[in-house]
């Protein structure tokens, strides 16, 4: 954990936003320094997906009120998608999408060249991009074979995210938010993607968590756990909150055992 | 000629009972041909005309449509240039016997329904000329160095002994023009080139519903005949390299003034030419073509009028790679006519890339027990061109397969037409045949016609349609976003990605480049905006 002195590297206050003219989030507080890993949970609908695609900027969302600044009190919310991302912010997507006839090798090296530009570094070559890819490729236990094949097309669910994860290694952002990326997934690719995860994880970056389950909090542990309900942070805590909350669930919601399907 | 005519044309009105009798049939007698002093025709005459009222809005084509029998198809052979061989003589002449009865075709005649042809109609064909060197530099640029040994060149349908080279070519396939085929080859070739057309008798008083449309254009084509590229792959025989055939039109026309003295102001002339393609694979061949249209001047305005017919005997094996990359003013109009035979295997790959106006046919008949066929066909049209492609599938035997998916990007101004028809008659048990039709609509001013047909007349049979018609889906280009890409590269990648996916069998990397490329700029040039699709075609 960094020292509380530093400037934060994410600060969000009152942050509202609608999908479809729904209010989902209804001002959202958190702040996120570097070197600190924050886990986000909460029964389903309670807007944890809503607020990783608001702080990415998904088009889809309208942010309401409130506001989201990002190191030197950049204002987040004025980039655009593709400004985030070259400014060092990954999402790890709940559903990665498909992408036939792009290969997945050209697409990371893009992405990676992308991200390179915007720094003020020289690009990849393919050649020296591959000498990169190759040791990253390693961290998530990929097959060389699956650099020819097509972006996530044909890819099993663990597939998917294991790309995910080995995007985040490449592009090495600041802040990077995983959206249930353990969701899905069977115990020895979990142990694969939470060991990709902490060897991202640095002094320098800093990492949110969104996940339904203490199982992936087993392998990664997190500094702050916070619950999400109703478009808000209800409650924050250290890690023995994801652990009560595996053996009481969230009663204390005043929300019954049965009204949590997606809790185990 | 007559008699077969005639033939067709009662047969034809018996397969169409019952279905709306079309403005050109004179009579419901199916044998009656106008004379115009018969009492049929002066019945004809005497029909009702456009009840009293407004005039209804023209556009000036109706005029032309008033005059079914225009002469037009005739006109157009009689320009033609003097044939290669003498061998040709005797099947222009027979085609030419039939143009006489035929009109041009018009938007009342449903394969036309959405293809206005009218400019053509408008246009005087005139042979094309080709200038020195022009094929040689179009062919350095539309061709890859690894064609070199198996690669035919044809310039304005004529087989170029100078651009071609063959070297590669294994013993015993002959590769060539009419000219020098010799033996079965040229006995293959003769008898597929006297066969009857299809859809014989389409376009003409006989009044017969069709399908595709090759009738007439297919006439023109055997009426205008300068040389016939045969292609004959012997029994047994695999080739392992792809077969580049590569059809150049020079647009070019004559130095000399081709507009007699006192018609200035008559129709505006079109070089056209007429190439002729025979595939024919014997028992168990094997064979990769790639089939390749090009321009010499991108510019110049020219009908290309084709014709390919491939006959694929027992257990045969075509992938048949067909680009058409022709000049932006252009008109290309194909018929591809395809036979498989029992057991054997038609894959091909199909892009429609170039053409101001562009129709292709594909008729795949599978008429020999467990054969299948793959078809698989980009359109891309953007600015102000019109794609149209129509193909039909027929299941003549049983137990076969066939699959097709066709891609449409249409941006721009532009439209793409695509009907595809699987045929499935009575008798065909155990047929399994699936179409998908997926289309990407990018811009507000394009538009789109897709119309899959199912026709089936037997119970056994396993049979899937679906088309789908939407932007980029916004979810992708958000996915990309997301890692770095602006909107415009997004799209650019997505729509490459895509183009790349369906010519993956395309056995030339400069056709690839040159189509991803062009997919990039389409998909980065036109951003609807729409960022709530729900559907995507990808």
């Amino acid at each position: 954990m960094a020292a509380a002195d530093a400037p934060p590297l994410l600060v969000v206050s009152g942050l509202r936003a609608t999908v479809a003219d729904t209010p989902i989030l209804k001002g959202v507080d958190l702040i996120v320094r570097r070197g600190e890993v924050h886990a986000i949970m909460g029964p389903n609908g309670s807007g944890k997906s809503t607020l990783s695609k608001v702080l990415v900027g998904h088009p889809s969302y309208e942010v309401t009120g409130g506001c989201a600044r990002y190191r030197n009190d950049e204002d987040l919310l004025e980039l655009e998608p593709e400004e985030r991302a070259q400014q060092g912010i990954f999402l790890a997507f709940q559903y990665p999408v498909e992408i036939p006839g792009v290969s997945n090798n050209d697409f990371l090296r893009l992405a990676v060249n992308k991200r390179r530009g915007a720094l003020g570094l020289d690009e990849y070559d393919p050649l020296e991009f591959l000498g990169v890819l190759s040791e990253k490729m390693e961290m998530v236990s990929m097959s060389p074979d699956f650099l020819g094949r097509d972006v996530n097309s044909g890819f099993s669910g663990g597939e998917k995210k294991r790309n995910e994860i080995l995007q985040m290694a490449l592009l090495e952002p600041e802040l990077a938010i995983l959206d249930e990326t353990d969701s899905g997934l069977d115990i020895d690719a979990l142990k694969t993607v939470a060991a990709g995860v902490n060897a991202c994880r640095s002094e320098k970056n800093a990492m949110i968590l969104i996940t339904h389950y203490q199982r992936l909090l087993d392998y990664v542990k997190p500094d702050f756990v916070h619950i999400m309900y109703q478009g808000r942070i209800v409650r924050s805590g250290g890690p023995e909150l994801a652990l009560e909350l595996e053996a009481e669930g969230y009663a204390f919601l005043g929300i019954t055992k049965e009204q949590q399907p997606a809790l185990s | 000629m007559l008699s077969v005519l005639l033939a067709s044309a009662s047969l034809c009105a018996a397969a169409y009972r019952g279905v709306p009798t079309p403005a050109h049939q004179f009579v419901p007698a199916s044998t009656h041909r106008t004379c115009g002093r018969c009492v049929a025709c002066a019945q004809a005459e005497a029909r009702p005309t456009a009840p009293p009222g407004p005039p209804p809005f023209t556009t000036g084509y109706e005029a032309v449509k008033e005059q079914p029998f225009d002469g037009w198809f005739a006109d157009a052979a009689a320009t033609s240039p003097a044939p290669s061989s003498p061998m040709l003589a005797p099947l222009r002449a027979a085609a030419a016997a039939a143009l006489p009865t035929i009109y041009f075709p018009g938007r009342k005649d449903e394969p036309f329904r959405r293809c206005d042809l009218s400019s053509l109609q408008a246009s005087r064909l005139v042979p094309s000329v080709a200038k020195d060197a022009s094929a040689a530099a179009a062919l350095a640029v539309c061709s890859d160095a690894d064609s070199a040994g198996m690669r035919l060149v044809l310039v304005d349908g004529v087989c170029s002994q100078a651009l071609s080279d063959l070297s590669a070519l294994p013993e015993g396939v002959s590769v060539s023009s009419l000219n020098t085929t010799s033996g079965a080859a040229l006995d293959g070739a003769l008898a597929a080139l006297q066969g009857p057309l299809p859809e014989s008798g389409a376009n003409t008083a006989a009044a017969m519903n069709t399908l595709l449309g090759v009738y007439g254009f297919a006439a023109l084509n055997q009426a205008s005949l300068a040389d016939v590229c045969v292609i004959n792959v012997p029994k047994g025989v695999t080739i392992e390299r792809p077969l580049h055939v590569v059809l150049l039109s020079s647009g070019g026309v004559a130095a000399a003034p081709m507009q007699a003295p006192g018609t200035e102001g008559a129709a505006p002339v079109l070089p056209a030419s007429h190439p002729n393609l025979l595939v024919s694979l014997a028992e168990g061949a094997s064979l990769k073509l790639a089939q390749h249209y090009f321009a010499c001047d991108a510019q110049a305005p020219y009908l290309c009028n084709g014709v390919t017919r491939v006959q694929l005997g027992r257990s045969a094996t075509l992938q048949h790679s067909y680009v058409q990359e022709q000049g932006r003013m252009s008109i290309h109009f194909d018929s591809v006519l395809v036979d498989v035979g029992a057991g054997a295997s038609y894959s091909s790959t199909m892009l429609q890339s170039g053409g101001r106006i562009a129709r292709t046919n594909h008729l795949v008949e599978l008429t020999g027990e467990k054969a299948s066929s793959n078809l698989r066909a980009l359109s891309m049209a953007a600015e102000a061109q019109l794609v149209d492609v129509h193909s039909k599938v027929v299941h003549v035997s049983g137990e076969c397969t066939s699959q097709q998916e066709q891609r449409n990007v249409v941006a721009g101004r532009s439209r793409v037409v695509w009907k595809g028809a699987v045929v499935v008659p009575r008798g065909s048990d155990n047929t399994n045949a699936k179409q998908l039709c997926r289309t990407l609509l990018l811009s507000d001013d394009a538009r789109v016609d897709v119309q899959p047909t199912l026709e089936i007349d037997t119970d056994e049979v396993e049979c899937t349609h679906g088309a789908t018609i939407s932007d980029l889906d916004d979810e992708m280009v958000f996915y990309l976003q997301a890692r770095g890409l602006s909107r415009p590269d997004a799209r650019a990648l997505l729509l490459s990605g895509w183009v790349r996916d369906a010519l993956a069998l395309v056995p030339s990397e400069s056709v690839k480049q040159r189509a991803v490329a062009r997919a990039a700029k389409v998909g980065a040039d036109y951003d609807k905006e729409v960022r709530r699709s729900g559907l995507s075609s990808i």
